[in-house]
């Protein structure tokens, strides 16, 4: 009767707890791909605020979960206490690792400036996600492992921006991308100071992010 | 025997429904009340739940009487395809039915039956666009056009590729 169809207008989608839209939009992330459901943003206010929270979260728990994320052949992890961080406005993912020591090749030369971090580092990088089995952890970055890799790649001719502390550099890809070094200086036996330079940082547009995560999930 | 023991549960319109306790117990809520209570002969009011759709939650518990208990925390990670026939016959039901039987293992804490009727409503998200969606669901568009043409411009990113 009328009552019941009053109680049914009532009970749409749109009026259901956050929790039970929230669980439900988490399955079809799970069971379509970000470029589909981040186009459910546009359905209505709530979604638009549900949507990249669902993303983000799920975004760390595929990283998590069975994946190497490697920088320029450095295997690269964050800490417990700072997982990646999503900003909606820029649209961009932003990871603070463990620091790494960077690939022996990045010596640090006495430029103009005390020290140049990435000299070589004009042409192209690359942020590639393995899937992690018990082979792929076996430090052997040489070996091509295509099958269960895919990779973004990076390229500027923009040189390194200094910020306001000496020991850190930003490279800039392009407006959205960009690396963060930190220089480490370290005395050798001989007394010598060495300097390291240590990957710390990686700023990432979301879509490129995504992107890499959709082609592993459908390449099984 | 305990397991044979009976539970009197009513209705949000006062219909009385006689299950077995172990029944009953697939619900987390029913479960604790019983605990707490202990033993009874009065019957337990479910002003939550209408009569057809405790009736359809009583089939979906008896089917699944003897199921393992599920843990809270494990499920995301399954896809929807893993839906059985018999579930996917039970939730072959008109959208009303299927959005008041979310509300109902909600309020019920039958964590099966939500993911369920949850992963059952993501199938039909699937593969249609944000109009279809709000059709299907009737979805109100509270996006004002002006902060609509925003979002979507914004969203524009998924489509750079």
């Amino acid at each position: 009767g009328m009552d019941d169809t009053f109680v049914r207008i009532f009970k749409m989608i749109q009026s259901f707890p956050n929790e039970l839209q929230i669980k439900i939009l988490t399955y079809v992330v799970t069971e379509t791909n970000f470029e589909f459901f981040c186009a459910l943003r546009t359905v209505c206010k709530k979604w638009n605020i549900f949507v990249p929270l669902i993303m983000h979260e799920t975004v760390i728990s595929r990283l998590k979960s069975g994946l190497i994320f490697e920088f320029d052949w450095n295997e690269i992890e964050w800490s417990e206490n700072s997982p990646p961080i999503y900003d909606d406005r820029t649209k961009t993912f932003t990871f603070a690792f463990k620091p790494v020591d960077y690939d022996s090749s990045s010596v640090i030369h006495n430029y103009n400036r005390s020290y140049d971090y990435i000299d070589h580092y004009h042409a192209k990088s690359k942020l590639c996600v393995h899937k992690r089995t018990e082979k792929q952890t076996v430090v052997d970055y040489y070996k091509p492992r295509a099958e269960a890799k895919l990779g973004i790649e990076f390229s500027s001719t923009v040189s390194p921006t200094f910020t306001s502390d000496d020991n850190m550099c930003e490279y800039k890809f392009d407006s959205q991308n960009s690396v963060r070094f930190k220089r480490e200086i370290e005395v050798d036996e001989e007394g010598e100071s060495i300097s390291h330079v240590k990957l710390c940082g990686l700023t990432i547009t979301a879509w490129k992010l995504c992107y890499v995560l959709d082609c592993l999930q459908v390449n099984g | 025997m305990a397991e044979l023991k009976k539970v009197k549960l009513t209705s949000s319109e006062g219909t009385e429904f006689i299950v077995d306790r172990k029944v009953a117990e697939k619900s987390v809520l029913l479960k604790n009340m019983l605990e707490d209570v202990g033993e009874s002969d009065m019957a337990i009011p479910l002003p939550n739940v209408t009569g057809p759709i405790l009736n359809k939650v009583i089939d979906y518990c008896t089917h699944h009487r003897d199921d393992p208990f599920v843990n809270q925390e494990d499920d995301s990670k399954k896809v929807s395809d893993d839906i059985d026939d018999w579930d996917a016959e039970f939730c072959k039901v008109d959208q009303g039915t299927l959005f008041e039987l979310i509300l109902s293992a909600n309020y019920l804490d039958i964590k099966p039956l939500l993911d369920l009727t949850c992963k059952t409503v993501a199938n039909m998200i699937k593969g249609k666009t944000p109009d279809e969606i709000r059709k299907t669901f009737n979805i109100i568009n509270d996006f004002t056009p002006e902060e609509e043409e925003h979002v979507r411009k914004e969203n524009e990113w998924c489509e750079e590729r």
